[in-house]
């Protein structure tokens, strides 16, 4: 098999010049899109400091070779993600609120958008102005990982979120389902998801 | 096979452990909410950059030994996905067509890739079609078929009946079928028996291609699937395009809705050019099948 990659190059050029003038970067760590060799190994984990229970986060399926501390620093950022997106657009907040602009910061530029388009599904933005609390009953995250050359290149990220809501909708739903990550950069970011919400009670 | 057992095994189990859930326990607890759904909604969504990816799919007979780009491809299949919306179709190209390659004069389109490799071959299918695919594919036929038996064969329903002395003695009845790695080979290069000849082994084609992309989105929520899927890739490519590019277009074909798959062959006469029969493109045809996808890869009518 062969693979003519001549716009993953320009987009990955592209990439690393952008990084160089917004961040201020000297030089691209990573060019192949996966994690760089040494990330911030500091990044705290998002679960110290979510709202309510924290999300309970495990590496399940790794394919190909990452060595444990590189696994625990995966799960701390990927959760951290993961964490920003379901606080952000569900548990998080002053309810009654209308306002989810925040939910999708995570997600890349595009990724963003189709959400949004299923923001009823993909946050509270159909049921917040007629919602007084929002209790998280469960949260569960599961890391998938494709790893070339020690290095994560792909996450695919399992979750599920138990959500009580309460005030003049009342009910609780089962958000569920995968979110596909890849290495932007500076962070791990949602580029693609396929989740279901179900009303359980 | 053991694999096969072991899915199986964990199904059942699961079931098990599902049913007795569902019956034990009580209805006022979390854990049963958690089982039990009433309603359910469902959304996805990849981001590709573009938004429209185009990958033109290279079959390479190529023998052992041979540098599978300096041979003619066998067949040629571009497809087209769009990650807004998640269609698909695929624009078959019969392999003869005779058409202008640049830099080499008026030859079989297939003779683009021995003549330049993958660049000059997309190139050629850019001029006859309209859109220059992202990326080329090249692929031998043995590692085609060792793909699809990992992903664990496919399912196709097949319009007509046909067989092939060589390849497939006892052939393909007409209906639906569960094709291994080899008869999806076979049902993919299969030319001589069929009525409309190249044409419709190339129809043949895209029917396997969507019956693996079925497979993919059918089993994308298994754990590690598309993980495995993408690493037995990497083992058997020969490309720069990094992992992590492999992992996006993965996760964009499982998630492509297979009720929004569209294909057409583009048509053509026959003709006799230095004593080798060749395909005349129909390139009106083509051009308007290009016209047609490229803003939402989506073909409306053939």
């Amino acid at each position: 098999m062969f693979l003519t990659p001549a716009r993953a190059v320009r987009a990955a050029l592209a990439t690393c010049a952008s990084l160089v003038l917004v961040a201020g970067l000297g030089a691209c760590s990573s060019d192949d899109g996966s994690e760089p060799e040494s990330g911030p190994e500091s990044a705290p984990s998002s679960t110290e400091a979510a709202p309510g229970i924290p999300t309970k986060s495990t590496i399940g399926f790794v394919k190909g070779r990452l060595k444990p501390d590189r696994r625990k620093q995966l799960r701390i950022r990927v959760t951290k993600a993961i964490d920003q997106w379901l606080d952000a657009a569900y548990v998080a907040g002053d309810y009654p609120r209308n306002d989810f602009s925040d939910a999708f910061k995570p997600f890349s530029q595009g990724a963003a958008a189709l959400a949004k388009r299923d923001k009823g599904l993909m946050s509270n933005a159909d049921v917040g102005d007629r919602v007084d609390t929002v209790t998280a009953k469960a949260r569960r995250l599961r890391i998938d990982v494709l790893a070339d050359k020690g290095k994560a290149a792909g996450v695919t990220a399992r979750v599920v979120l138990l959500l009580e809501l309460d005030g003049e909708v009342r009910r609780t739903d089962r958000i569920a389902g995968r979110l596909f990550l890849g290495y932007s950069g500076s962070d791990w970011q949602v580029f693609g998801y396929d989740v279901k919400r179900g009303r359980v009670a | 096979m053991r694999r096969r057992a072991h899915n199986l095994v964990r199904a059942v189990v699961l079931g098990v452990v599902l049913a007795i859930t569902g019956l034990v326990v009580p209805s006022s607890t979390i854990a049963s909410t958690d089982a039990v759904l009433v309603e359910f909604k469902h959304t996805r969504g990849v981001d590709l950059n573009p938004d429209l990816v185009w990958i033109l799919a290279v079959g390479s007979d190529a023998r052992p030994g041979e540098n599978m780009l300096r041979v003619r491809g066998d067949a040629l299949q571009l497809v087209g996905m769009n990650t807004k919306t998640g269609a698909a179709t695929s624009i078959g190209i019969p392999r003869d067509s005779y058409v202008s390659i640049p830099g080499h004069g008026s030859d079989r389109i297939n003779a683009a890739l021995y003549y330049g490799g993958p660049q000059l071959l997309g190139e050629a299918v850019g001029n006859l079609i309209g859109i220059e695919p992202d990326y080329v594919f090249v692929t031998r036929f043995p590692f085609f078929e060792n793909m699809v038996d990992d992903i664990g064969g496919i399912d196709v329903r097949n319009p007509r009946s046909f067989y092939d002395p060589y390849l497939k003695p006892n052939g393909f009845d007409a209906g639906k079928h569960h094709l291994n790695g080899y008869n999806a080979m076979a049902f993919a290069r299969i030319r001589k028996s069929l009525a409309g000849g190249d044409f419709d082994r190339s129809a043949n084609q895209q029917i396997v291609l969507k019956g693996i992309q079925g497979t993919i989105a059918r089993r994308a929520h298994e754990r590690g699937f598309i993980e495995s899927g993408v690493m037995t890739v990497l083992k058997h490519l020969h490309t720069s395009v990094p992992p992590a590019e492999l992992f996006r277009i993965a996760q964009a074909v499982a998630q492509v809705d297979p009720k929004q798959i569209t294909g057409c062959v583009v048509q053509g006469g026959f003709a006799n050019v230095g004593g080798a029969s060749v395909v005349t493109p129909y390139v009106d045809q083509a051009r308007s099948y290009g016209n047609q996808a490229r803003n939402d890869a989506t073909i409306e009518r053939c």
